[in-house]
C-alpha cells in the first residue's frame, strides 16, 4: 500500500518559495467536497476558495505552474483559522494541517504575507522564556487587581514572580506523591498571563498523586510561530526535545491543547510516519524516545481523577472542545469521567466541535470573521440555564475568544471562563 | 469574482482531474441578486452555470463552455417545516444533512441520501435526481419534489407545484421536466419536499458470500421479501480486499462480495422481522452473518461501505465511478465485462453499489497525467455503456449525465429522440446559455448572435454522426431509437411488467401468475390501467407507494403525429435526460396516447388485512393524525378515510395491509390500541383482494393536514360520497350525479384554495382549464418539437 500511495505522482514546489512541499500530500485531494460544510470561513464567505478544497486547489495549481502568484492565493491562504476540522471529515486521509503550515511559511518566507508587528515581536519574544516572563509582568500585575488589559485577557489571579516550576517543586516536596512521573509543558502565554491555571494544574496532578515536574530548559512549543507562518520551528522543536527527551517520564503532559498538539507533532516527530500512514485514519500517539505526549485531561481521565463534592443544582457548566484537542490531536473529546469529577451538572455546548475562531492568533489577526465565527456557537449563552453560568474548554486561546464574546455583545449577560482544569482544583484560590 | 486565483477554486466539481475554468463567479446573496445575474448574463451573451456545493460525479456544475459560475451558498435557509402536513420549504443551497438536522426535532425526514448528505445541496439534489443507498425502498428525489420555483433567463420567477405537490396555477405539470433537468432549464431557488415520520429503529445486516452465485440469491430474495430491506448494497471481493488490504481492515474475508442491509420501521414490527431477514442471507450460503439495532454496532457494520471511497481516493491519483442501472439478471455479465476490461487495460477496477436496485457503481483507478489511462477509462466506459443498453440498462441512476457522460447519449437516444429531448431547453433556455454541453453534447451556447439548436442539431458535428459512429460499433439495431420500443415482459428479479395500458387488473394478476408479486396500487376491476391515470393518478395504496407516475417506470407512448416511441426506462431509477415520461403521464391525452406501461411490481406478502375504524369525525381526524405521526409506511399500503352522502359526521377511516399472518397479529394490536385511545369501533377484514371504492369522478390535490376538512366538507355541502387519501393528500369525488354541473361547482368553489397550496384538480370527465398566455407559448413549442418526430 505504501508503495501505491508513494507512486502517486509528484513535482515539488518552487524551492525560491521557501521550504519545499512535497507534492505527493497537494495531488492526495480527490476533490470530493466532504470539507466544505465543516470549514469555518466557507460557512462564513460561501467562496469555495475559501474551504479546504478551494484552498489546496489554489496551492496545487500555483506548485504545478499553471496559476502565478496571486494575492489572493495569499489571501484565502490567510483567512484559513487552521482549526483542521477538514482533516477530520476528509475520507481520503488529506494532511491538510501539514500543507497549509508549509505553504504558510513558503508565503512569509516570499513577503508575500507580512505577519504585523505585533506578532512578530510576539515571535521574537516567545523564542527568549525568560524575557517573555518579565515583559508580561506588568499584564499580570494588571489582571491581580482586576484590570482586564484587552478584551480577550479573562480574569484571574496569576502569581507575580514564583514560576510554575519553583510552585511545583514546593508543591511535590509538601504533598509527597508516588504516582508517575509526569513533565508538563506551561506554555509562553499560559505561563506569562495565566499562569494560574498552571498552578491549578500542579495542584490536580500531585492530588492524583503525580510527581508532576516542569523541566526549566523548556521553550515554546513552536505554535506560534507555525500560525504567524514564521521561521525557526526546528530549532525551537530541538529544544524541547532537549528537555523532555530521555525516557524520565512517564508521560509528557501539556493543559492546552493547541500547545500540546504542537509539541506532539514535534516530539513525535520520530515516530511520525510519512504518507504511508495516510490511510490509518488515526494518528498513533506521538511519543518521545518512548514517552507519550499526551493532554493532561486524558492523562488524568485514564488515571480515574479524584472528584470534587457535587455543587449543587443551580450551577451549569457548558464544555467546548478545543479543536487541536479534537481535530489536531484526534482525541475524540474531553473525557467525560474528568468532567463528572469537576461536580458540576455539564453538558457539551451546541457545535461543541466546531470552530470559535480563535485559531492560535487568527483572533488577532482577522477578528472581524473570528467574531462572526464565534457568534453562531456562543449566542446560546444569553439564554442558556445555570447559575453561575460556566463556558469550560482546554486551551488558553480558546478561552480568550470565549470571554471575548461579553465585551462584544454576543453575550449580553455575565458567564464565567474557566479551564476544565480549574474545575478540578481542590484548592481554588 | 473574477482574479485567476478567484476561479480556479471552482474548475472542477467532484471530478477533481477534469477542469473547465470559469470567466467569472458569482455568488448571489438573495434572490432578487440571482435573478439580476441571470439577466445580466442574458444581456452580455455569456453562458451561466449554477453550482452548489460541487460534489457531481458527473461533470454537471462546471463551466465547460466557460462563462459565469453562479454558486448558490448563500441561498440557505430552510424556509418553513410543516410536519403535520408532510412538507417543508427549502432554499436551493440549503445541505441534505443541515435539512435533515432542522427536520429531527419534527420527527420527520426526507428519505433520499446520497453519501455526499454533509456537503451537496438541495438544488444539486433536485438538478441530478439523486438517490442513495436507502433509494431502494423510499425511491429517490423525484418521488419527494412538491414544487420547484425557478428563475428562467429573462428573470422571471415560476413556481410549479408546490407544498400539495400538485401542478399549482399550471396546466402542465412542469416541474416533472426541472427535476433532473440538470441546470439547462433555469436558476432553482427554492423547493417544497415531502417528508416521512423518522424511522423508529433500524437493523443492520452484513452478510458475506463466497461466490457471486449465493450474494446474488440473498439479493433476490430480500427484493422480494415482506420486509421490505430499505437498502440492499453489495461489495464485491475486489473493494472486500482493497478495505481488507488497508488499516481500515474490518475482518472480511479477503475473497467474498459483502452484502448490507437493513430495515426500519416501528420497533414492535422490525423486531419481529429480524429473524426471518438474517435466515434469507443464511440460507442464501452465508455462514457470516452480523446484524444489529445498536448505533456503535451499525456504525461498524457499515465502516468497509463508508471508506471505499476514500480509500480509492488514497490509492489511486484519480478515479471515475460509473453509474448504469440494470436488469439485475445481467448483473454476472456486467461485473465480468468491468473486470476483462479493467484487466485488459492494467487499471484497478472496484465495485461497491446499490444492489437492490440494479444500480451499478464500478470505480476505475487511474492517472490523469499517465499519457493514455484517460483514454482507457473513456474506452472501456464507451464498451460498459454500449452493454448496459443492450441488456435494457440505463446510464446514470443518479449521479446524472453533465458532460462526463454525455457521449454515451446516442446509446439512448437516436436522433429523432435526441430532437425530442433537445425540445425540452428549446422551450426554456434555446440557446443553452444555462449549463452549455450538458446531458447532450449538441448544446453549445453560439450566442445570440448565432442560430440555436436546430442548426447545432443538423451541423456535421452533431448527434447524428456520433449516433451513427456508435450503431456501427454495436449490434445491428440494438440501440437505434426504432428497435427501443418495450416489448410485453415480466420480470420478477426486478418486479417490472410490462402490460397494454388498457390492462385491467385482472389482466396484470394473469401476467403475474404464480409469483408472489402483485401490482400495489387498488383498482376497479372493470377499470383499465389508463383509466385510473386519467380519473386520478392515484389509489388508496399511493399512501405507502406513491401515485401511478412512481409505479409505473416506462411506457410506448404514441405522440400526436402517430409515431410510437418509448419514454422512461424499464430499470426502476434513472437520471438519463429530460423526464418527459412523468410529464406526458402527468398530461393525460393531451401530448398523446399510452400504448404499453412498464408498471413495478411489488412483494405480495399474503390477503390483504383491511381493519375498518368507524367514529365521529373529529374522532377520525385525531387517529389520522397520531397514524400519520408515526411510522407507518412499512405497516400500511393505505390510509383512507371514507365519508358516506348525507352521514358528514361520521367517517370510517380505512387502513390496509399486506402482511404474511405473524406480522399481522401485531398490526392487529397496534390498531386495537389506536381504537380505543380514539374511542373508535374496529372490525377486521381478511380479503383476498383490497376493496375498491370504483373510479372516482374527480380527484382533489390539497396537503394531508388539509384533506380531510375538505373531504368532509365536500360530501356536506355537495352531498357526494368521498375518500380521502390521507398521506398523499387526495380526496376522491364519487358523484351520484351524472351531468357534471356538481363537478363544475366544487372545481369552482375549491380550485384557487388548490392553487394556493400548490394542488390541482383532475377529472375523467372533465378537460383541463385553459393555459395562461406564457404556459401556451411553451405548449405550442413542445407540440410543434413533437410533431416532428
Amino acid at each position: 500500500m505504501n508503495a501505491d500511495v508513494d507512486a502517486k505522482r509528484g513535482k515539488a514546489g518552487d524551492p525560491a518559495n521557501g521550504p519545499l512541499l512535497d507534492d505527493s500530500l497537494l495531488t492526495s485531494c480527490v476533490h470530493c467536497g466532504f470539507c466544505l460544510e465543516v470549514c469555518p470561513t466557507y460557512k462564513l464567505t460561501g467562496d469555495e476558495n475559501n474551504s479546504p478544497r478551494g484552498r489546496l486547489r489554489l496551492w496545487r495549481e500555483e506548485a504545478d505552474g499553471r496559476l502565478p502568484a496571486d494575492p489572493w492565493t495569499a489571501h484565502y491562504t490567510e483567512e484559513c483559522v487552521g482549526c483542521l476540522a477538514c482533516e477530520s471529515a476528509c475520507p481520503a486521509n488529506v494532511p491538510y494541517g501539514r500543507i497549509f503550515e508549509t505553504v504558510r511559511h513558503q508565503h512569509t518566507v516570499a513577503g508575500r504575507t507580512r505577519p504585523g508587528a505585533l506578532i512578530r515581536w510576539m515571535g521574537w519574544l516567545t523564542r527568549r522564556p525568560s524575557l517573555f516572563q518579565g515583559a508580561f509582568w506588568p499584564a499580570r500585575l494588571l489582571r491581580r487587581m482586576g484590570c482586564l488589559p484587552h478584551r480577550t485577557v479573562f480574569p484571574g489571579a496569576p502569581a507575580l514572580s514564583l514560576s510554575t516550576a519553583e510552585y511545583a517543586r514546593q508543591w511535590v516536596a509538601r504533598h509527597r506523591p508516588t504516582g508517575p512521573r509526569v513533565a508538563l509543558l506551561t506554555g509562553c502565554l499560559m505561563e506569562g498571563l495565566f499562569r494560574e491555571i498552571n498552578f491549578a494544574t500542579i495542584r490536580v496532578l500531585v492530588e492524583n498523586n503525580c510527581r508532576v515536574e516542569v523541566p526549566d530548559s523548556q521553550g515554546c512549543c513552536g505554535a506560534f510561530h507555525e500560525h504567524a507562518g514564521l521561521g525557526g520551528v526546528e530549532s525551537l522543536h530541538d529544544r524541547n526535545r532537549a528537555a523532555f527527551g530521555g525516557e524520565r517520564y512517564d508521560a509528557i503532559l501539556a493543559n492546552s491543547s493547541g500547545c500540546g498538539y504542537a509539541l506532539s507533532k514535534s516530539l513525535g516527530k520520530a515516530s511520525e510516519k510519512g504518507p504511508g500512514s495516510l490511510a490509518t485514519g488515526e494518528r498513533e500517539t506521538p511519543h518521545l524516545d518512548g514517552v507519550r505526549v499526551v493532554d493532561v485531561l486524558v492523562f488524568l481521565s485514564e488515571l480515574g481523577p479524584k472528584a470534587r463534592l457535587s455543587r449543587g443544582e443551580k450551577a451549569r457548566v457548558y464544555v467546548d472542545l478545543p479543536c487541536h484537542l479534537v481535530h489536531g490531536q484526534k482525541v475524540s473529546g474531553i473525557p467525560s469521567n474528568v468532567l463528572d469529577a469537576t461536580g458540576y451538572k455539564w453538558e457539551l455546548a451546541p457545535l461543541a466541535k466546531d470552530c470559535c475562531g480563535s485559531g492560535g492568533i487568527y483572533h488577532l489577526e482577522r477578528p472581524e470573521n473570528a467574531q462572526a465565527i464565534l457568534r453562531s456557537k456562543a449566542a446560546f449563552l444569553n439564554d442558556a440555564a445555570g447559575d453561575p453560568l460556566i463556558l469550560a474548554t482546554s486551551n488558553h486561546v480558546c478561552m480568550q475568544q470565549w470571554h471575548s464574546a461579553r465585551a462584544s455583545g454576543i453575550v449580553r449577560r455575565p458567564f464565567e471562563v474557566r479551564h476544565v482544569i480549574q474545575l478540578l482544583d481542590p484548592e481554588p484560590s | 469574482m473574477t482574479a485567476p486565483a478567484q476561479l480556479a477554486g471552482y474548475d472542477a466539481d467532484g471530478i477533481g482531474y477534469k477542469t473547465f475554468r470559469p470567466d467569472a463567479v458569482v455568488i448571489p446573496g438573495s434572490v432578487e441578486e440571482l435573478i439580476r445575474v441571470l439577466q445580466r448574463a442574458r444581456e452580455l451573451n455569456v453562458p451561466l452555470c449554477m453550482r452548489g456545493a460541487g460534489t457531481s460525479l458527473a461533470g454537471g456544475p462546471v463551466a465547460a463552455q466557460g462563462g459565469v459560475i453562479v454558486h448558490t451558498s448563500a441561498l440557505r435557509a430552510v424556509r418553513t417545516i410543516d410536519a403535520n402536513g408532510q412538507w417543508c420549504e427549502v432554499e436551493s443551497g440549503v445541505v441534505l444533512n443541515q435539512l435533515d438536522e432542522a427536520l429531527k426535532p419534527h420527527g420527520v425526514f426526507y428519505p433520499p441520501d446520497p453519501s455526499s448528505g454533509p456537503v451537496c445541496t438541495l438544488g444539486g439534489n433536485i438538478a441530478m435526481n439523486a438517490g442513495g443507498a436507502h433509494c431502494f425502498r423510499y425511491g429517490v428525489t423525484s418521488n419527494y419534489v412538491l414544487g420547484v420555483e425557478v428563475v428562467l433567463l429573462d428573470g422571471t420567477v415560476h413556481r410549479f407545484g408546490g407544498p400539495a405537490g400538485g401542478r399549482g396555477t399550471w396546466r402542465e405539470d412542469w416541474k416533472r421536466l426541472m427535476v433532473g433537468s440538470e441546470g439547462t432549464l433555469g436558476a432553482f431557488t427554492r423547493f417544497w419536499l415531502r417528508t416521512l415520520p423518522r424511522p423508529e429503529k433500524v437493523w443492520t445486516f452484513r452478510a458475506t458470500y463466497a461466490d457471486l452465485i449465493t450474494a446474488e440469491r440473498a439479493i433476490h430474495r430480500l427484493v422480494a421479501h415482506s420486509s421490505f430491506p430499505v437498502a440492499i448494497e453489495l461489495m464485491d471481493p475486489r473493494c472486500v480486499a482493497m478495505v481488507e488490504n488497508s488499516p481500515m481492515a474490518v475482518g472480511l474475508p479477503r475473497d467474498s462480495f459483502m452484502l448490507l442491509t437493513e430495515i426500519d420501521g416501528p420497533p414492535e414490527l422490525v423486531d419481529a422481522r429480524v429473524e426471518s431477514v438474517a435466515a434469507i442471507l443464511r440460507e442464501a450460503g452465508s455462514q457470516d452473518v452480523v446484524f444489529s439495532d445498536e448505533e456503535e454496532q451499525r456504525k461498524k457494520l457499515w465502516k468497509a461501505r463508508k471508506v471505499a471511497g476514500g480509500l480509492m481516493g488514497q490509492l489511486s491519483a484519480d478515479f471515475v465511478v460509473q453509474d448504469a442501472v440494470i436488469p439485475k439478471r445481467a448483473l454476472a455479465e456486467l461485473l465480468q465485462l468491468v473486470y476483462d476490461e479493467a484487466d485488459a487495460a492494467g487499471l484497478a477496477a472496484v465495485n461497491v453499489f446499490h444492489a437492490g436496485d440494479g444500480n451499478l457503481h464500478p470505480n476505475f483507478m487511474f492517472d490523469s497525467q499517465k499519457p493514455g489511462d484517460l483514454e482507457k477509462v473513456e474506452h472501456i466506459g464507451k464498451r460498459l455503456m454500449q452493454r448496459v443498453v443492450e441488456v435494457g440498462g440505463t446510464l446514470s441512476g443518479e449521479h446524472g449525465i453533465g458532460n462526463d457522460k454525455s457521449a454515451y447519449m446516442p446509446l439512448v437516444f437516436g436522433p429523432e429522440m435526441t430532437r425530442l429531448q433537445m425540445a425540452v431547453p428549446g422551450i426554456f433556455n434555446p440557446q443553452h446559455q444555462l449549463n452549455p454541453l450538458k446531458v447532450f453534447q449538441q448544446r453549445r451556447f453560439v450566442g445570440s448572435g448565432g442560430s440555436g439548436s436546430e442548426d447545432q442539431l443538423n451541423s456535421p458535428t452533431s448527434a447524428k454522426v456520433t449516433a451513427a459512429r456508435y450503431e456501427n460499433g454495436s449490434k445491428p439495431g440494438s440501440v437505434s431509437s426504432g428497435t427501443r420500443l418495450f416489448e410485453h415482459f415480466l420480470d420478477p428479479i426486478d418486479g417490472v411488467l410490462c402490460v397494454p395500458a388498457s390492462a385491467c387488473a385482472v389482466d396484470v394478476g394473469r401476467a403475474i401468475g404464480e409469483y408472489p408479486l402483485r401490482f400495489p396500487l387498488w383498482m376497479d376491476e372493470r377499470a383499465t390501467l389508463h383509466e385510473h391515470v386519467l380519473a386520478s393518478g392515484f389509489a388508496p395504496a399511493s399512501s405507502r407507494f406513491g401515485p401511478f407516475c412512481d409505479n409505473i417506470v416506462g411506457m410506448n407512448w404514441r405522440l400526436p403525429s402517430g409515431r410510437i416511441v418509448r419514454l422512461g426506462e424499464r430499470v426502476v431509477k434513472t437520471t438519463t435526460g429530460y423526464d418527459l415520461f412523468r410529464f406526458a403521464l402527468a398530461g393525460g391525452t393531451r401530448w398523446g396516447q399510452p400504448i404499453d406501461y412498464v408498471i413495478r411490481l411489488r412483494p405480495d406478502c399474503g390477503p390483504a388485512g383491511v381493519y375498518r375504524l368507524h367514529g365521529s369525525h373529529g374522532a377520525v381526524s385525531d387517529a389520522v393524525r397520531a397514524i400519520l405521526r408515526s411510522c407507518w409506511m412499512h405497516w400500511y399500503d393505505s390510509i383512507d378515510v371514507l365519508t358516506r352522502t348525507g352521514l358528514a359526521s361520521e367517517a370510517e377511516l380505512r387502513i390496509a395491509t399486506n402482511f404474511p399472518a405473524t406480522e399481522s397479529a401485531v398490526a392487529e394490536r397496534r390498531l386495537e390500541r389506536l381504537a380505543v385511545d380514539h374511542g373508535l369501533a374496529l372490525q377486521v377484514d381478511s380479503e383476498s383482494v383490497p376493496p375498491c371504492d370504483g373510479l372516482p369522478d374527480l380527484m382533489l390535490k390539497i396537503t394531508p393536514d388539509r384533506v380531510l376538512e375538505l373531504a368532509r366538507e365536500i360530501a356536506n355541502e355537495f352531498a357526494c360520497r368521498t375518500v380521502a387519501l390521507c398521506y398523499p393528500g387526495v380526496v376522491h369525488i364519487h358523484s351520484d350525479d351524472s351531468d357534471s354541473k356538481q363537478l363544475q361547482s366544487i372545481v369552482t368553489r375549491y380550485e384557487s384554495q388548490l392553487r394556493e397550496y400548490g394542488g390541482d384538480w383532475q377529472s375523467r370527465h372533465r378537460g383541463a382549464g385553459e393555459p395562461s398566455e406564457r404556459e401556451s407559448l411553451w405548449i405550442s413549442q413542445l407540440e410543434q418539437a413533437m410533431r416532428t418526430v
